[in-house]
């Protein structure tokens, strides 16, 4: 029986999916990570919880606000996923309570 | 090859159900933790303060160390051999083990104080070295939770010492150490990366890992 599980497990083409808070969590914690799983045909996929809309690092005069931010850190997360070989990325936008 | 992503995952349960036990026997935080200073930002005279610079030390290394484990650890399971389920598995392992790091932690530092957690950090490193040296998936895989139940605290540590031992610039203290933490996480994996394509990623991490406990064991001294 339990062999029997664990073969079906195996079977199955492997999949990893990364569920995380912010943009570029990716990049900075496991990068490595997702690349290597990719490279090997494990298909990988993404979920942010925000948008990275709060993610801004200078002075506050600078801020460009939260949805033109967030448009910035959407497209530096894209692009990061194609240099990792991500299958897909899903942005939650749950930024209202981060 | 040597370990199942399901004996993985079961080293788990254990780990936390201690960590819960060792933490249920003390109160935590031990005191009502105030804000200290009068701006927070980092002057000159902070830079030159000796302990000011052991706990920014500290904090990088110890902060290094978990970017070990969260990027290194199963790219090196994965050379070994160990199934892509199962470094998965132990990826979650080391998370959880982090977790139980820095619950217990803190119940270190109320007994034994900051000295006697960052010694704990250093023998916990000192022993990964010993067990990533003796190779094999489920040595390494002991290694890395390890190594992330030592480090995790690190950081927790250094900013509570440096409110109690710069209390006077307690909270410039915290500010600087927290800015060079992130230089930790940038600049940690790389470094490894580095050394790994001079000598190969095994010899890589064993130095990282012999530079993190002989510098907390030294500087331990300070606290």
């Amino acid at each position: 029986m339990e062999t029997t599980r664990e073969g079906d497990i195996y079977a199955e083409p492997l999949r990893l999916l990364c569920i995380l808070a912010h943009p570029d969590d990716e990049s900075m914690g496991f990068g490595g990570i997702l690349a290597r799983y990719a490279a090997e045909g494990v298909a990988t996929y993404l979920i942010t919880a925000t948008r990275g809309e709060r993610g801004w690092q200078g002075r506050p005069e600078d801020d460009p606000g939260p949805e033109a931010l967030a448009r910035i850190r959407e497209a530096e997360l894209r692009e990061a996923a194609a240099v990792l070989g991500l299958q897909r990325v899903h942005l939650m936008g749950c930024c209202r309570w981060a | 090859m040597g370990l199942s992503y399901r004996e993985a995952l079961l080293l788990l349960p254990p780990l936390l159900l201690l960590t819960a036990l060792w933490t249920a026997l003390s109160a935590y935080p031990p005191e009502r933790v105030s804000a200290t200073g009068a701006s927070g930002i980092v002057s000159r005279a902070i830079l030159r303060r000796r302990i000011f610079l052991a706990l920014v030390a500290i904090s990088l290394l110890g902060v290094a160390g978990e970017a070990l484990v969260d990027l290194w650890a199963v790219i090196y399971l994965r050379g070994l051999g160990a199934e892509a389920l199962a470094s998965s598995a132990a990826f979650a392992l080391f998370s959880g083990a982090m977790v139980a790091g820095r619950l217990a932690n803190s119940t270190l530092i109320v007994r034994w104080g900051a000295a006697a957690a960052i010694r704990c950090t250093a023998a916990a490193a000192a022993s990964a070295a010993l067990l990533l040296a003796l190779g094999g998936v489920l040595p390494s895989v002991v290694a890395f939770a390890l190594l992330a139940l030592g480090v995790a605290g690190v950081l927790p540590t250094a900013l509570s010492a440096a409110r109690e031992l710069l209390a006077d610039e307690g909270e410039a203290a915290v500010n600087g150490i927290v800015a060079t933490t992130y230089l930790g996480f940038v600049v940690g994996p790389p470094t490894i990366g580095w050394l790994a394509e001079l000598c190969g990623l095994q010899p890589a991490l064993l130095i990282f890992l012999a530079v993190i406990a002989a510098v907390m064991y030294g500087l331990s001294r300070e606290l």
